[in-house]
């Protein structure tokens, strides 16, 4: 399936939006932005939303909410088999670890050059709903046939909105933050 | 020439890990691993033809790894600026696709990971690619006039959104919206004529703590 920015720059390489996506992937890895630097505008954010909330004699708004905008820490996942090792009729777990305003998770999982979608689970599905405070999530994934045994890359998509599999592909290209983990199928 | 040839400046930058000195370096580059990463290569010496990533997801997490190895605050360290840097760069991205061919179980020997290699020439169109550029050419043409200027800008010309912004006298997030707005519309084209292919299906879902 080719990229709509690579049709609609009429060549068949990587598009200059790709192009900054990749960036942004690259600079997230080796020189991520110092993190004293959102703390301390989260900080007079909160300070901010706190003295505003004094003010108009609103206590119970806007405190949390600044502070769990903030996303200090990456969202994250941990994923397992059960039983292990994995292997064919295992079971995939995921433990969703989300930290700012992630409320649906979206995953799939890489090898080589095939990707087997989890989560939507369909073509016209969404991501799933984060479990409340992160943990387990409901719906686990069989290994079936369509994982031969080797190694494969699962991308997990966190996102405040549900997303289709096309939002995804495109928050992906745009250089939304992928948390990868590796699975190894027998 | 190596992008630092008489930028003590930029060096130091990049060693620094500056993001806007990675970014010089990463754009001044970046077409030429997308070509290595896209196209593969041979190794004329052995005969061995390596080919390149098969669809666009890894071709960007090709380029991606060779800019993130390459650009580790060590091997940063560890350039002298004045060594080729395209150079390395390439055989970085040579190192990954046979990599890549050794875990598919073929054998490619270690005096083949030494060798020069001879880019692999853009293979011709494939008429799907024909057919979705015809759509888009069409859909294109129907955009109003300052989306039509924001294709050329941002897509064709390949300008940042500042630049972009600044040529079309809107804001960078009117550019992001709309530039959005061009690709969904796009897509949107793509799979009603057809040309839009859906994903393989998933596998089993099950509900945790009904197996």
């Amino acid at each position: 399936m080719t990229e709509p920015s690579r049709l609609l720059a009429g060549r068949r390489g990587p598009s200059r939006v790709e192009k900054e996506a990749i960036l942004d992937g690259v600079l997230a890895r080796v020189a991520p932005r110092p993190r004293w630097g959102r703390r301390l505008a989260i900080g007079a954010l909160a300070a901010a939303g706190a003295a505003i909330a004094m003010i108009v004699l609103q206590p119970s708004a806007p405190r949390d909410e600044l502070t769990a905008r903030g996303g200090a820490l990456p969202d994250g996942f941990e994923v397992s088999c059960v039983p292990a090792p994995c292997s064919a009729g295992s079971k995939l777990v995921f433990d969703l670890a989300p930290t700012g305003d992630a409320a649906y998770f979206a995953a799939y999982a890489r090898r080589d050059d095939a990707l087997i979608w989890y989560f939507p689970s369909t073509a016209k599905g969404e991501s799933r709903p984060v479990p409340r405070g992160g943990g387990v999530l409901d719906t686990g994934i069989v290994l079936g046939p369509e994982h031969a045994p080797g190694a494969y890359v699962i991308e997990g998509v966190f996102s405040s909105e549900p997303l289709d599999r096309a939002a995804i592909r495109t928050a992906r290209a745009h250089g939304r933050t992928v948390v990868t983990r590796q699975v190894v199928v027998q | 020439m190596t992008v630092f040839a008489g930028e003590r400046s930029l060096l130091d930058a990049f060693r620094r890990g500056d993001r806007a000195a990675l970014a010089t370096v990463y754009y001044h580059y970046v077409d030429d691993i997308a070509a290595i990463v896209r196209h593969g290569f041979s190794i004329p010496s052995s005969g061995v033809r390596v080919r390149g990533a098969t669809d666009e997801a890894t071709e960007r997490d090709l380029i991606q790894e060779v800019f993130a190895r390459a650009f580790t605050p060590r091997a940063r360290d560890a350039y002298d600026g004045i060594r080729p840097y395209g150079a390395y760069l390439r055989r970085i991205a040579k190192n990954l696709l046979i990599d890549r061919v050794r875990t598919a179980g073929r054998d490619i020997s270690l005096e083949d990971d030494d060798a020069d290699i001879a880019l692999e020439a853009e293979p011709p169109e494939p008429a799907e690619w024909v057919e979705q550029r015809r759509e888009t050419a069409a859909y294109v043409a129907s955009l109003a006039p300052v989306l039509r200027q924001l294709v050329k800008l941002r897509f064709e010309d390949e300008l940042s959104q500042d630049q972009a912004a600044e040529a079309l006298g809107v804001s960078r997030r009117r550019v992001r919206t709309l530039e959005a707005r061009i690709q969904k519309g796009l897509r949107k084209v793509l799979r009603r004529a057809g040309l839009w292919q859906e994903d393989r299906p998933a596998p089993a879902l099950v509900r945790m703590g009904t197996r």
